[in-house]
């Protein structure tokens, strides 16, 4: 298995499809770096994005990918088709389908969404982020901009900070870092980072956060949503920021110059403070940058059935 | 006037165990002989029941009768007839009901199989009319698959249905602790992105619920357990455990499978054997859980969709592979006729002429699409069972089967 037919969690990308994807990003990357960064490689093919969910960086970056590989995409935006009428995911993937869409992008809600819409075997469908289970997209634009910045990832210590348990990043992430032979370490409150965490991931957890830091190469915040605070996992913005923010003085427990990863949209002086962003170990942008390449690969890899040359 | 003759019968209220000859008469046990005593005097219509088992008909304490008449939906016709299929005699039906007439109305149509009324427990946040609905027919009160959040009411309702002598069935559910949750909390939930039902959802439930009964009498039974770490807190009370959780695990949801999503959740192999072995050691009798749903209630996303499967016909099959025949009997049979005070669960002369013959050797797969129940969705489909009902005798009366393996002699 390099890649298969879908893309909708890590189960689908062996330690090889990884590094298949990530190679072939290298080449996209290098077309979106030319004065005019279009190439006529999935010319006539439609791409049916299905946004369940609102998402301004994932959509936008599909759409781009799309654009410069020369295929057309078309947007279902879950409040203004069919979607809101209550038509089922099945049956809009069979529109999507009808209408000629070559492959369908998935952002939902619910868990195991992409999977489902995958085993109607109608045509090849990529996970932009399903409930809580799996981003795998992202885990691929991390590595991509970790590898450009650090290298590796083998021999790296990943750490990441924050609500893991709602997190389909923190699970993707840890699950393609750790494939690729990296070192990875979970760190958040127990009420958001249960102990089974470890052991569902094949990864370390580490409740102290100064010893979770130290030694890492590369240390990923992730958001902390308001509705966790309303449902009693966190008790409050200001009790998070004082036990799980991080900030410079923190983070200098982690290896010199440690990378810092963030997937968006950060809230600033929550899980980190602004000044952490502004220095130039913050990777935030590049990880945008590095979305449009690695989108672009899984379309063309999954629409044309392998690597690029 | 039925004669099932040369199987082996299990009956461990009398201590049977092995071949005998049993004889039908005006809906009672006529007489139970060993198998080379002469027939009693009579004109027998009889069967042959060499290679089988011949046992008191299974009673189930768990099954779900939904209100509304939409023509997808389970009805009490449809209901039994898929439980004479799976080899029932008698099910006790969660109405969800407090109103009398209804209660009432289910008894006065015959059906194949005895279809034996659970009316709600509480209505409007009280206990319900318990007196009149038990005087319409109710066997036992019910509010499953809601559990009862208030401990106060509880107590009530625990009091007030053992002044009238009858039992209160309750989901052993702590609500908030459930929460959302959608399976069992553990390694697996997290790593499919799903919310958890912890085990100490129920294990909480059930120790408040055993010590108000302590405190307060009553006859109280878990309508079906789910998690090893309740059975040490059961107490005087009664619970079952369904044929699913006694032959699955958790591991069942894998791929986000909408028909193993159940309620209590399938937990992991700890609870599944700890469970087993309790029904083993008599602790706890097997239901089965019937909760249907339209095919549309599972052809979703994992997290919209039902809790809940189609059970009758696969329950005692189940059951019976994985028991045995005497521990099957104790558990569907006995266990539920004694937990409840219901007749039945054995084949004395005098007692009741309910009967289940089962082909311990028929091997089936389970296809859901074929089920006699308009619920079609099983966490067991494609699965291969050993064992399956060939002939359902409810009142001395044959009421599903005469298959092949069961040939009529006269």
């Amino acid at each position: 298995m390099a890649i298969g037919t879908h893309l909708c969690d890590l189960d689908d990308l062996d330690a090889e499809g990884i590094a298949a994807v990530l190679y072939t990003a290298e080449s996209m990357a290098e077309i979106l770096a030319r004065p005019i960064p279009r190439v006529p490689a999935l010319r006539g093919r439609t791409v049916m994005l299905l946004f369940y969910e609102a998402s301004t960086r994932t959509r936008h970056s599909f759409e781009l990918a799309c654009k410069a590989l020369g295929a057309d995409s078309v947007s279902l935006a879950a409040a203004t088709s069919a979607v809101a009428k209550g038509e089922s995911l099945v049956d809009t993937v069979r529109t999507a389908r009808a209408l000629g869409a070559d492959a369908v992008v998935l952002r939902h809600p619910a868990s195991g969404a992409a999977r489902l819409a995958a085993a109607q075997g109608l045509l090849p469908v990529i996970n932009a982020g399903d409930g809580t289970h799996a981003h795998p997209t992202q885990a691929l634009l991390d590595l991509f901009t970790v590898r450009r910045h650090r290298g590796g990832p083998a021999g790296l210590r990943l750490t990441i900070v924050g609500d893991i348990l709602h997190s389909r990043v923190a699970r993707s992430s840890a699950q393609a870092f750790a494939r690729m032979g990296a070192d990875v370490v979970l760190c958040g409150p127990a009420t958001v980072l249960p102990p089974e965490a470890g052991a569902a991931l094949g990864v370390r957890v580490c409740h102290d956060l100064n010893a979770a830091l130290r030694g890492a190469d590369v240390v990923m915040a992730l958001r902390i949503q308001k509705e966790r605070m309303d449902g009693g996992l966190l008790p409050s913005a200001a009790e998070y920021r004082a036990g799980w923010g991080l900030d410079a003085e923190r983070l200098a427990a982690a290896c010199p110059g440690a990378l810092l990863l963030h997937p968006g949209p950060v809230n600033r002086g929550v899980e980190v403070t602004p000044d952490l962003l502004d220095r130039p170990e913050s990777a935030v942008d590049d990880q945008v940058k590095a979305g449009v390449a690695v989108r672009m690969a899984v379309l063309y890899m999954l629409l044309e059935g392998g690597a690029a040359e | 006037m039925i004669a099932l003759r040369g199987g082996r019968v299990y009956d461990p209220a009398q201590g049977w165990a092995g071949p005998g000859d049993l004889y039908l008469r005006d809906g009672r046990v006529a007489a139970l002989c060993p198998p080379d005593a002469s027939a009693p005097d009579g004109a027998w219509r009889t069967y042959d029941c060499k290679g089988l088992l011949v046992l008191p008909g299974p009673i189930d304490s768990l099954c779900r009768l939904g209100p509304a008449p939409e023509p997808w939906r389970e009805d009490a016709d449809t209901l039994a007839a898929a439980a004479a299929a799976g080899g029932y005699s008698a099910v006790m039906v969660h109405t969800g009901t407090a109103d009398p007439a209804a209660i009432a109305s289910l008894g006065r149509v015959r059906r194949p199989v005895r279809l034996l009324p659970v009316a709600a427990l509480t209505a409007g946040g009280r206990v319900a009319d318990l007196g009149r609905l038990a005087a319409a027919g109710a066997v036992a009160f019910s509010d499953w698959p809601e559990p009862i959040r208030d401990a106060r009411l509880m107590r009530r309702a625990l009091q007030y249905a053992g002044g009238l002598g009858l039992a209160v069935v309750v989901h052993p559910e702590d609500a908030a602790l459930a929460g959302d949750g959608v399976m069992h909390e553990g390694v697996r939930s997290f790593a499919m992105g799903l919310r958890g039902i912890p085990a100490v959802a129920e294990t909480v439930a059930v120790a408040r619920d055993a010590a108000l009964q302590r405190a307060f009498g009553g006859r109280l039974h878990f309508a079906a357990l789910s998690a090893a770490g309740s059975l040490a807190l059961l107490g005087d009370a009664t619970a079952a455990v369904t044929a699913h959780h006694l032959l699955l695990t958790e591991a069942a949801v894998d791929g986000y499978n909408t028909a193993a999503k159940l309620s209590p959740p399938l937990r992991g192999e700890a609870d599944r054997a700890a469970l087993l072995e309790a029904v083993r050691a008599g602790r706890l009798t097997v239901a089965s859980g019937h909760r249907p749903s339209p095919a549309e209630g599972k052809a979703c996303e994992y997290d919209y969709a039902d809790f809940g499967a189609a059970a009758l016909e696969t329950a005692l099959p189940a059951a019976l592979e994985i028991l045995g025949a005497e521990a099957f009997v104790r558990a569907t049979s006995v266990g539920p006729a004694r937990a409840f005070g219901l007749e039945g669960g054995t084949l004395a002369p005098g007692a009741v002429a309910d009967v289940a013959v089962f082909d311990p050797g028929a091997e089936w797969d389970v296809r859901p699409e074929a089920f006699r129940s308009r619920g079609r969705t099983s966490p067991l489909a494609g699965r291969r069972l050993r064992g399956r009902a060939v002939l359902t005798v409810v009142g001395g009366e044959v009421v599903s089967g005469g298959l092949d393996c069961c040939i009529k002699m006269h």
